[in-house]
């Protein structure tokens, strides 16, 4: 492992589901086949990348031997390479779980997948603004896809609606990402993190513009209003890769921007309050609004909203140099264990759907006894959503709170907390239900293998609260600090 | 600089109508407008020397109608879709 060029590494994380994609549209009755190879060499490439990067730490990748500001500048930090291999494990279960017969996907549900994977894995390796742009656009591009093949004229109507707010968020996105070359001259994240050292009203418009675009993407409260639908209408193994990844990367790169790209900017203390009061608004709406749904699909939608509101809470909670690492490390850690969590909820809710022929929350009664199994994965993925120990997500909130009462800002303690209750109030209503007496054996048989998958995706979440000194080490090489801008 | 507020001109009543609009159809034309607004805004103010045109700056906006085209076609066929089945007009309440 050691030999490897990590350029093999970064040319297959993003060239084997390109590739994989390009084939299913060639050959599409073989598009599960092309979706497994390309999603276990994409893994297999992310395991090395991570394990030199744990080694000798930052890689930096100058595109056509082109070095920035010339040249597009890649770089794949600690929690850049957990986020790909992240990718590449849900990517690779997601697969698995929809190539089961009898219920494979159809041919044209493995483009867009594909094509989503590879546009994630190359956003969470660019480190500069506008491929992170473009590798954006793709990613919305093909998760309106994945919605629109959803049932009926209803999921049509929510990709819609998703694809009109995504569009409004890249434009913006885009102005203020052609404010910053207009006024520094550079698109290298390093380089114009030193410049914008003083950004002037220039820096400022962009990073205002930059965070309304994002915000869009991310669902952040009050621009939540798409996700719901969209999210709820695409069909399960969709759902699992939009709620659980799509979102988290808009939020990454929101992250990159403000630690990074303005990290030694003097950002004002009322900004970075106002993004934590968007973070906290969205942890308690998204949890209110989750208690009244009565379909599981819907529940978990709103649910990503209680956790995207977490991971704003990073950008305020690091505002204190001595606690940016610590922050970065909970965020980091929300964004990981939320992925295979949701991934695991999102697809045991298809199978509940797929064994019911609805997901009516009323309705399940029972249907623990019918799939014991699924029904223990998605109360460990609710475990992790919680932040009840010892899951993942309880380090992450742990990491969060502790950054947020040693930085002085114990009032953000208060959203982080409240935000468990308000999740384990309507998950145990469903796990509830659904573990009650009532004729489970009314459900459809399940496929075997799709049982093994969704606990295996939940089991995941766990072992990162088991075991969480590895991957935290991870997150933190590279991290934003207030000395890093030394870098290259 | 008259372009560059002409683009944010642009970029705003785009905007507005993403947003205000009922019409579908109008909606992504807003989204064009808005677009166009901020290509124009990109170009006008990159280039520091003014008789050198900024080639980063035209390849951004290149990149960015190609991806705009590709986003109205998407857009426009799932108008289509989600029009194939009603009789009249693409959307109630606009005009």
């Amino acid at each position: 492992m050691e030999g490897i060029d990590p350029w093999w590494a970064a040319a297959v994380i993003v060239g084997a589901p390109l590739t994989g994609g390009v084939l299913a549209i060639l050959w599409g009755a073989l598009g599960h086949v092309w979706a497994l190879a390309a999603t276990a060499a994409m893994t297999a490439a992310a395991v090395v990348a991570t394990a030199r990067i744990g080694r000798h730490g930052v890689i930096h990748l100058a595109l056509g031997g082109w070095s920035a500001p010339l040249g597009i500048h890649w770089r794949i930090d600690g929690l850049g390479a957990l986020l790909i291999l992240t990718t590449a494990l849900v990517a690779m279960a997601v697969a698995w779980f929809a190539a089961s017969p009898p219920r494979r996907m159809p041919p044209a549900f493995w483009p867009p997948f594909l094509f989503e994977v590879a546009a994630l894995a190359a956003l969470f390796m660019s480190w500069d603004v506008f491929n992170v742009y473009v590798a954006l656009e793709l990613a919305s591009l093909a998760a309106v896809t994945l919605v629109a093949q959803g049932h009926g004229k209803a999921a049509v109507a929510a990709a819609l609606r998703y694809l009109l707010v995504a569009l409004a968020g890249a434009i913006t996105t885009l102005l203020g990402v052609g404010l910053l070359y207009a006024g520094f001259g550079t698109l290298d994240l390093s380089i114009l993190s030193r410049a914008l050292a003083g950004p002037g009203l220039v820096g400022w418009l962009a990073l205002a513009l930059i965070t309304v675009g994002l915000a869009a993407k991310a669902a952040l409260f009050p621009l939540h209003t798409w996700l719901p639908a969209a999210h709820a209408s695409a069909p399960a193994p969709g759902s699992a890769l939009l709620s659980a990844l799509v979102v988290e990367a808009s939020l990454f790169v929101l992250l990159r921007v403000w630690m990074v790209g303005f990290a030694h900017a003097p950002v004002p203390g009322p900004a970075l309050q106002s993004l934590g009061l968007i973070g906290a608004a969205g942890i308690v709406w998204g949890g209110l609004l989750a208690m009244r749904q009565r379909r599981l699909k819907l529940l978990l939608a709103f649910s990503t909203l209680t956790q995207v509101g977490y991971v704003v809470m990073v950008v305020p909670l690091s505002a204190d140099p001595r606690w940016t690492e610590l922050a970065w490390q909970g965020g980091g850690m929300v964004l990981v264990s939320h992925a295979f969590a949701k991934a695991a909820m999102f697809l045991g809710a298809g199978m509940i759907m797929d064994a019911a022929g609805h997901d009516r929350l009323e309705n399940i009664r029972g249907a623990a006894h019918a799939m014991p199994m699924t029904l223990f994965a998605f109360a460990i993925g609710g475990i992790n959503l919680i932040g009840l120990p010892p899951s993942g997500g309880f380090v992450a909130k742990w990491l969060l709170i502790e950054a947020a009462l040693n930085g002085g800002q114990w009032w953000w303690a208060v959203p982080l907390a409240a935000g468990g209750l308000f999740t384990a109030a309507y998950l145990f209503r469903a796990v509830a239900v659904a573990f009650s007496a009532g004729d489970g054996g009314a459900l459809a048989a399940v496929p075997r293998r799709q049982e093994v998958l969704v606990l295996m995706l939940a089991l995941a979440s766990l072992l990162l609260g088991l075991f969480p000194a590895q991957p935290l080490s991870v997150m933190a090489i590279g991290a934003p600090t207030h000395s890093w801008s030394a870098e290259p | 600089m008259i372009y560059t507020l002409a683009g944010g001109v642009l970029f705003v009543i785009g905007l507005h109508g993403l947003f205000a609009r009922g019409n579908l159809v109008m909606r992504i034309m807003s989204a064009n407008v808005a677009a166009a607004g901020t290509f124009l805004i990109i170009v006008s103010a990159s280039g520091h020397e003014a008789s050198v045109a900024d080639p980063v700056a035209q390849a951004i906006v290149l990149t960015g109608i190609v991806i705009a085209v590709s986003v109205t076609a998407f857009a426009l066929s799932l108008v289509r879709r989600l029009d194939s089945g009603r009789s009249r007009g693409v959307r109630h309440g606009g005009h």
